[in-house]
């Protein structure tokens, strides 16, 4: 297998990495935490890095009109091709280095998608390059919640209930989403065998999120990391509080951080804290009634999502992770 | 009559719904005078992003020919009025990478009015403003600029309000009696009559107000695009602070800067600053620079205002302070580097006029459920 | 099965199917990254280039895609990288990749892929037609047709040079038509590595490569301020393709001793009154029998095209205004065109109006879904080409020859 980078564990605030490999001059939000991530990912990968960037906010907003934010070697791909174009510049660097057409190195390839790249149009071609335990990679997903370039649609994302364009909140419907958010990273994590990492994390929590990023390039074949990133245009709120909103959505379990490693799952802060009981999950009232895009929910609705969150964590087969277990009986 | 054409600038998503009515309301306005109009937006515009300034048009003809005429031309090049939705954005609009910075002011026409949401005084103002070659009315209605997201409206009654003073402003294009039959509700009617009469108005003349020079862009021929086509170079990896070899300053964009998205600007008190460096750290702008000494310094070109830092610092040493407050991007770093004493009552000064962490004062979008209705019933509109 | 071991890098002979000598092409060319995926035609290329890679005569790596769109995705990345690249579908698999497709031209990116030509769905059929391929002809792509399996192998070698040439850096596609020309097997004269090597120099992409070395973003967002200027930028890869395929053309012939004519052949059109054009393997059963009608006393003749896209106008206005009718045979449809004609017709027709000579054009619509054309067929379309040279005039443009009918 053609080598990985080796990265030293970042060890707190005061040791995350200088450099800004994604800098100054994108047309993002105030606030994006979408554009943070892309910041924190290229900071925690380095400069021997290749990235690979779906269309979404990370695009548009990115490398609008004709400007770059990217100091590393960046290439736009396709909504649903984060996977495919990935692979490609991964098994390209793979063969050209074997027939020595060009120096044999460490070379980081990551593709970013949002989370209708990844986890809609292009979950197939994600799943793919998870087949491949011969290529380096890793495809990191920012979950915004929405389709937010176009305007903030719905996508298998979107928490139950929000307000987005193409579910809005009407006098005869009041809810118009009513599915529930896919658990791709844990989807990938269960149905990849050749895959050795997968991870979720939070913008809130960068040295976790950064630590992730390395381990996922160290570690050698393709990898996954999902990356929760609070959107105070789609979500609607004060964008002062991109951080607050990433913590308050962990505490309360709509979101959870975890890594799988070569078989092992573990949990971080402040899943980790929720799992071992060592801390009650926060009541989602006050995380829902943060935001705009839950400004219409009346208590039937929040008691369904918190029956939901509870289910989540209290009954499914791996809080958070896995929705199902053996049968009684089943096992020996 | 002839034609007339309106231009609105408002912050991205913060007044996107208002900015966006108030140029469908001059059209129906004018239809309930017989004539007839377009309302619509800049393509390039959209996504519209939190804080980044975006235009809104209407353009009202009295035949369709002449309006034909008129769209021919598609963006107007020159508008009667120009109305400004929140008063920071007098400091300049830069939309978009090579766009360049466009003073608020520049497509209004000789004689032509801007009007502008605003508390603060005209002298206050024209130190924002750029000057022009020709004479203009410049226009305040008192007031705050309004604040709603993509899905919750703080019904303030800015549109009444200001479509009840641009009647007033230019009564050659719009009737009060035609503003009164656009909104069926009587609290409309009245705080459009009322706005009519809080109207400050003052002639600017030529050359009156900021007389900095705008930056523009100027766009490369095909020729000269043939090397990279659709690449371009990559941004630089950035080096020590100011060029020595300490401490860090990142490469920043030459094309496309965030400082013209701020109502707010965050300023530190580093007397008191323990070096978390969560400020640094939380920053989606790649804002700060970090000093030689390990202090962080906001490059005001590159800031976009967002409150991140000021929200997530731990000793609450961040004050965001109101644009209006300064004439100049200057770094505060050096201040107090200079000053240290000096720059303690700057800072004490300039936080009392905004808000540190746990503090909310005015508002900057949705902070929690029935916030809104609050705002408005402390105001006192019913 | 019939490559034999020891032989790929030597010049010889051999017996294979279309795609069996597409796929030496590719061992031959040093090809890095190639992805596949099943659709018939095409895929067959794929099964040998997996045998190939297996038994060590070609080293690139192989990746199954999981679908077309990734396929062409994979690859267009791969050459960005700096990768000497190879995909290629048919039919419908094409079309789910037109998204890669569309957007590898404005990024300068070589790719070589073949169509693999197959009937579009609906009704599924995998029969030959040329629809597919000319799906890219406005966006960028270089398109190319092969008639017999030597050629075949030829015009990949062509595709390579002209494709990643810096002047040109643009896709080129290969139309293979299904079955007759995928697989049935010829006789094909197989190249050496030496004079291979000596033909296609190393794809070099220069400044536009992809590497940590050469930090660049590639497709940035652009609005109305650009995209004007940029698409002028491509338009003037396409122009200078032209002159590339020429001396790409001329630089083959001098090592190989074919494609004399890079963009177009002419079978027996020195005398003749009237031509019939096509591309594709339909030339095989339209030479025949222009033989056969030239012994009975009638003046035909055959133009094969080979490139559409750089289309070479002058040259075809030139050759093709020497006569009195032209019968331009369409593989391919074009419903609601003007004359609801074809494409190929269409593209001649506009091509000969600048022209001081003005033949009479007809159409010929023909050999859709894999129906081969019979000598009856040709029999057919020089009477209408006589008869409308005796009317002084086209009084029906298009035919639809061999079609069941009352």
């Amino acid at each position: 297998m053609t080598m990985t980078m080796e990265f030293e564990r970042i060890r707190g605030v005061k040791a995350a990495p200088l450099p800004e490999m994604y800098t100054s001059g994108h047309r993002t939000c105030q606030g994006c935490d979408s554009a943070l991530n892309c910041r924190y990912v290229a900071k925690a990968a380095g400069p021997r890095s290749i990235v690979l960037g779906a269309t979404g906010c990370m695009y548009v907003a990115n490398t609008s009109y004709y400007s770059t934010p990217w100091a590393i070697p960046w290439m736009h791909t396709q909504l649903g091709a984060t996977g495919s174009a990935t692979l490609g510049v991964s098994v390209s660097l793979k063969v050209l280095m074997r027939k020595g057409k060009i120096k044999n190195e460490p070379i980081n390839v990551i593709g970013i998608g949002g989370d209708g790249a990844i986890a809609d149009m292009g979950l197939a071609a994600v799943s793919a390059t998870l087949t491949w335990p011969e290529y380096n990679s890793l495809i990191v997903m920012y979950d915004n919640e929405s389709y937010a370039n176009t305007g903030v649609q719905v996508s298998c994302q979107t928490p139950y209930g929000a307000h987005t364009t193409f579910s809005p909140v009407g006098t005869v419907k009041r809810i118009m989403h009513k599915r529930w958010k896919k658990n791709t990273a844990a989807m990938m994590a269960a149905g990849h065998p050749e895959c050795r990492y997968v991870a979720s994390a939070c913008t809130a929590y960068p040295i976790d999120l950064m630590n992730k990023v390395r381990r996922a390039l160290s570690i050698g074949g393709p990898t996954f990391v999902a990356i929760l990133c609070p959107c105070p245009k789609g979500w609607d709120f004060d964008p002062r509080y991109s951080h607050e909103m990433g913590e308050m959505a962990c505490k309360a379990g709509m979101w959870a951080n975890w890594e799988m490693m070569d078989g092992k799952l573990t949990f971080q802060t402040p899943s980790s804290g929720i799992i071992k009981g060592m801390v009650e999950r926060a009541p989602v009232t006050e995380y829902l009634q943060r935001q705009g895009r839950f400004d219409h929910l009346i208590k039937e609705d929040i008691d369904h999502i918190q029956k939901q969150l509870d289910k989540i964590w209290g009954e499914w087969g791996i809080p958070a992770i896995l929705p199902f277990k053996v049968a009684e009986g089943e096992l020996a | 009559m002839g034609v007339h054409a309106v231009e609105i600038t408002n912050r991205g998503v913060y007044q996107y719904n208002l900015g966006r009515r108030l140029s469908r309301d001059i059209v129906l306005a004018a239809r309930k005078m017989g004539r007839v109009g377009v309302a619509f937006g800049r393509y390039s515009d959209s996504p519209e992003r939190n804080g980044i300034p975006m235009k809104w048009f209407a353009v009202i003809a009295d035949d369709n020919d002449e309006l034909e005429e008129q769209m021919a031309k598609y963006y107007p090049e020159v508008v009667d009025a120009a109305i400004v939705l929140d008063d920071t954005i007098l400091k300049g609009v830069e939309s978009w990478s090579w766009d360049g910075l466009h003073p608020v002011n520049e497509r209004v026409k000789e004689k032509g009015v801007m009007i502008v949401v605003s508390n603060q005084s005209h002298d206050e103002l024209l130190k924002d403003v750029h000057s022009k070659d020709l004479p203009y009315k410049l226009i305040t209605i008192p007031g705050e600029a309004s604040f709603a997201g993509m899905w919750v409206i703080r019904d303030d009654k800015s549109e009444a309000r200001i479509m009840g003073a641009l009647a007033a402003a230019l009564p050659d294009m719009l009737s009060p009696d035609a503003v009164k039959q656009i909104f069926k509700d009587k609290v409309d009617q009245d705080a459009a009559e009322r706005a009519a009469k809080q109207l400050v108005t003052r002639v600017v003349e030529p050359g009156e107000g900021n007389p900095a020079e705008p930056y523009r862009y100027e766009l490369p021929v095909w020729q000269d695009l043939t090397e990279y086509g659709i690449a371009v170079v990559g941004m630089g990896k950035g080096g020590g602070y100011h060029g020595g070899k300490e401490g860090y300053e990142p490469t920043r964009s030459t094309t496309f800067r965030k400082h013209l998205s701020r109502t707010s600007r965050p300023v530190t008190n580093f007397d008191a600053c323990t070096q978390t460096r969560d400020c640094w750290l939380n920053c989606p702008d790649e804002a700060y620079n970090v000093t030689p000494d390990g202090y962080f310094e906001v490059d005001y070109g590159a800031c976009a205002g967002c409150g991140k830092c000021a929200e997530v610092c731990p000793e609450k040493i961040i004050a965001m302070v109101p644009e209006s407050e300064f004439e100049d991007e200057a770094s505060v770093y050096d201040m107090w580097k200079k000053d240290a004493a000096a720059y303690g009552k700057f800072f004490q000064a300039k936080a009392a006029k905004g808000w540190v962490k746990g503090q909310i004062v005015g508002p900057h979008g949705y902070i929690r459920k029935g916030q809104y209705d609050e705002e408005i019933k402390k105001t006192g509109i019913k | 099965m019939v490559l034999e071991k020891a032989k790929i890098g030597e010049e010889h002979e051999a017996l294979m199917s279309g795609c069996e000598a597409i796929a030496v092409a590719l061992a031959l060319a040093d090809v890095d990254v190639l992805t596949g995926y099943p659709i018939r035609p095409y895929d067959t290329v794929i099964n040998y280039i997996a045998r190939l890679i297996a038994d060590g005569q070609m080293d690139a790596d192989l990746i199954h895609a999981e679908g077309e769109h990734s396929q062409f995705e994979i690859v267009k990345h791969a050459c960005v990288t700096g990768a000497r690249v190879f995909t290629g579908s048919s039919g419908v698999g094409w079309v789910f990749a037109m998204e890669p497709m569309v957007t590898t031209p404005p990024a300068r990116i070589p790719v070589v892929a073949i169509c693999g030509n197959r009937a579009i769905d609906d009704p599924g059929a995998f029969g030959c037609e040329h629809n597919d391929q000319y799906l890219v002809r406005d966006v960028g792509w270089m398109i190319n047709w092969a008639d017999t399996a030597q050629e075949a192998l030829d015009l990949i070698l062509m595709s390579y040079r002209v494709a990643e040439d810096p002047r040109v850096f643009l896709p080129c596609s290969l139309g293979v038509d299904g079955s007759f020309l995928s697989h049935a097997m010829n006789i094909v004269k197989l190249p050496s590595k030496a004079q291979v090597d000596k033909f296609l120099p190393r794809y070099d992409r220069g400044k536009l490569r992809l590497h940590p070395d050469n930090p660049i973003s590639v497709a940035v967002q652009v609005n109305e301020d650009w995209l004007q200027e940029l698409r002028r930028t491509v338009n003037e890869g396409a122009i200078a393709s032209k002159a590339v395929v020429e001396q790409a053309a001329k630089e083959f012939y001098q090592i190989f001793g074919r494609q004399k004519n890079p963009f177009f052949e002419e079978y027996m059109t020195e005398d003749a009154d009237m031509v019939l054009v096509g591309a594709g393997t339909l030339s095989l059963s339209v030479r025949a029998n222009v033989r056969k009608l030239r012994k009975e006393g009638k003046k035909v003749g055959f133009v094969r095209m080979k490139w559409l896209r750089p289309f070479a106008a002058e040259e075809v206005r030139e050759c093709l205004s020497r006569f009195k009718a032209v019968g331009v045979i369409d593989r391919d449809y074009s419903y609601g065109s003007p004359d609801f004609s074809g494409i190929m017709f269409h593209e001649m027709r506009s091509a000969l109006y600048p022209a001081k000579k003005h033949p009479l054009f007809v159409n010929f619509i023909c050999g859709l879904g894999g129906r081969e054309i019979y000598e009856a067929d040709v029999r057919e379309m020089v009477k209408v080409m006589e008869n409308t040279i005796k009317a002084g005039e086209v009084k029906e443009t298009v035919t639809w020859v061999g079609t069941r009918s009352r």
